[in-house]
């Protein structure tokens, strides 16, 4: 028939509107007063505005977003082992590993990091260092705003980088 | 309820009663006449601000997101800062501007969008001027902006805007043809040409019942007067610029602005008047109802741009002078043979006309479309040979 094809695109559209009102439904007081919605998951139907500094997006486990480093969860100690691996395997230089053996010989922790410092302003974010970190140290955190007033506060240091880890997991 | 159903009404007797205290009576005429532009402009002006953001909205709806929402709760405030942003622009006047028609074009395009509403019945005794002759008289002042439009692309010394206002006049030429003819079939049913009579002679059924056809042709003759999208080709971006209003910026691109969202209520406000039954409906008060209809047909022409695709100018010409034509002939004959016998049917013998013809015209476009299918898939040996 003539003009299926033009009811069909009606029929689509008109879809469309309606799903974006069913999938709002249970947000729909705190969406509309701009109220701070905390995380928000992705769909594939429906809405699919993200009213920014309120709602923000829940990103995904791969998502490179930047370096963590990690703790032991039972023993509460770091990871890192002063390795210099992923020093070495960062193709721009951005990583900087400094270490020293612990005096305190009964520890655990054979090398105490005394300095790590990774350069986010010069970061390709390739993640060559997680793949070379022996040691399940270093790794992606999701979080995006990392947005800075000045270029030195890029280089995340240490304690920094623990504590971005504590955040992530 | 009966305050409230006809509100206007009193509130018009109460302040010409007031004035009559203290003025002669041809003054009174005249505050009255003042008071009712002034209401009514000020209606126009408010709608259409919020037409655009009903626009934006249903559109963004269309396409998955959420329309504005910065501006104050639910981007409310939007229409008055694009407004306040227009007033405040700069007005620059292209070099080879033909100055003084590059001026009136925004002036002769905004007063003939206004001069409908002094026709227009919003509900009973809502009505300016009750002329016996407003079917006609809606399109004759609407069609002037066509001038504007041709103004507009000549004054502009832009050869983009000029192509843009040729190609607005060679459109609304062809479509008022048969919405003029859609219309007129109205007419027939109604028996009269006072906007007034035709709404009073739906108060049983809308004439959408006994006139699907022509209300289908009216609609896409609407959309395509007020150069709407998927008719928008006067305007058409990835060809044009912005067509005829290329070069108009700060308060003469408003002017535009302002008449095409003005020309779209008034056609959606004569349709809802011609077939959907005008201020008729149950419960609500009559201008409520009137203010439904016609925002429903709004959004049913958001709904059209938000889906199809603009046609090409060769399209846009065949649609209406190869289809919309004939069928509004043929409705317009049906009609009249139905009048003619006297046939005390109600909408019915007008509604099966209707989808008969609307279905015998599908069958034969399909078939001539299915012809040029096959004339277009036969190899080149073979039409040589033909
Ligand atoms: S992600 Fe790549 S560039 Fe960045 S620190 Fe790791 S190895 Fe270096
Ligand atoms: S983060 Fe991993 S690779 Fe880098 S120094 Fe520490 S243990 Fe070695």
């Amino acid at each position: 028939m003539v003009g299926t094809g033009l009811l069909k695109g009606l029929w689509v559209t008109l879809r469309h509107v309606v799903e974006t009102y069913r999938q709002d439904w249970h947000k729909f007081p705190r969406r509309y007063r701009r109220e701070p919605v905390a995380v928000q998951e992705q769909s594939l139907t429906g809405l699919f505005t993200v009213q920014y500094p309120e709602e923000r997006l829940r990103m995904f486990p791969r998502f490179h977003g930047h370096l963590i480093q990690k703790r032991d969860p039972e023993t509460g100690l770091y990871n890192c082992t002063a390795c210099k691996a992923c020093e070495r395997a960062c193709p721009h230089g951005v990583i900087s590993v400094e270490g020293e053996r612990n005096p305190d010989r009964e520890s655990k922790k054979k090398m105490l990091v005394t300095r790590f410092t990774w350069d986010a302003g010069r970061c390709l974010y390739c993640g060559l260092c997680v793949e070379a970190c022996p040691s399940d140290a270093l790794d992606w955190g999701q979080g995006y705003e990392l947005a800075v007033d000045r270029r030195e506060e890029l280089v995340f240091d240490f304690e920094r980088l623990l504590k971005l880890g504590e955040h992530a997991t | 309820m009966p305050s409230l159903n006809n509100l206007f009404g009193f509130l018009q007797d109460w302040i010409s009663g007031k004035l009559s205290g203290f003025l002669p009576p041809w003054g009174v005429t005249l505050a009255m006449m003042v008071i009712t532009i002034v209401a009514l402009l000020l209606f126009l002006v408010v709608t259409v601000m919020y037409l655009t953001y009903l626009e934006r909205k249903v559109l963004a709806r269309i396409a998955d997101r959420l329309g504005p929402n910065r501006a104050g709760p639910l981007g409310i405030a939007q229409p008055v800062a694009d407004v306040l942003k227009l007033i405040v622009k700069e007005v620059i006047v292209p070099a080879r501007a033909d100055v003084p028609v590059y001026f009136l074009a925004p002036v002769v395009m905004v007063a003939p969008a206004l001069l409908p509403y002094a026709v227009l019945p919003f509900g009973p005794r809502m009505v300016p001027a009750d002329i016996s002759v407003a079917v006609l008289f809606v399109p004759a002042v609407t069609s002037i902006t066509t001038l504007a439009l041709l103004m507009a692309g000549w004054g502009s010394g832009n050869k983009f805007s000029l192509l843009g206002g040729l190609r607005a006049v060679a459109q609304k030429v062809s479509y008022s043809i048969p919405l003029l003819l859609a219309f007129l079939a109205v007419v027939l049913v109604s028996g009269s040409l006072s906007l007034v009579r035709i709404v009073e002679a739906q108060a049983s059924y809308p004439f959408l019942l006994a006139q699907p056809l022509g209300f289908i042709i009216a609609l896409i003759c609407c959309v395509a007067e007020v150069n709407r999208s998927p008719f928008d080709i006067p305007e058409a971006e990835s060809e044009l610029v912005a067509g005829y209003h290329t070069e108009y910026s700060g308060v003469g691109f408003a002017m535009f602005f302002l008449a095409e969202y003005i020309g779209m209520f008034t056609v959606s406000a004569m349709l809802a008047i011609l077939y959907l039954g005008g201020w008729h409906g149950p419960l609500l008060p009559p201008y409520i109802w009137f203010l439904i209809k016609v925002y429903l047909i709004l959004c049913v022409m958001f709904w059209l741009r938000g889906t199809f695709p603009r046609v090409r100018v060769d399209q846009l010409m065949n649609l209406s002078w190869k289809v919309l034509l004939p069928l509004s002939m043929v409705n317009v004959a049906v009609v009249a043979l139905v009048d003619k016998l006297g046939l005390r049917l109600g909408f019915l013998p007008g509604l099966v006309a209707g989808l008969v013809v609307m279905a015998v015209a599908a069958a034969v476009l399909r078939t001539r479309r299915r012809a040029r299918a096959a004339a277009a898939a036969r190899p080149a040996w073979q039409v040589r040979e033909a």
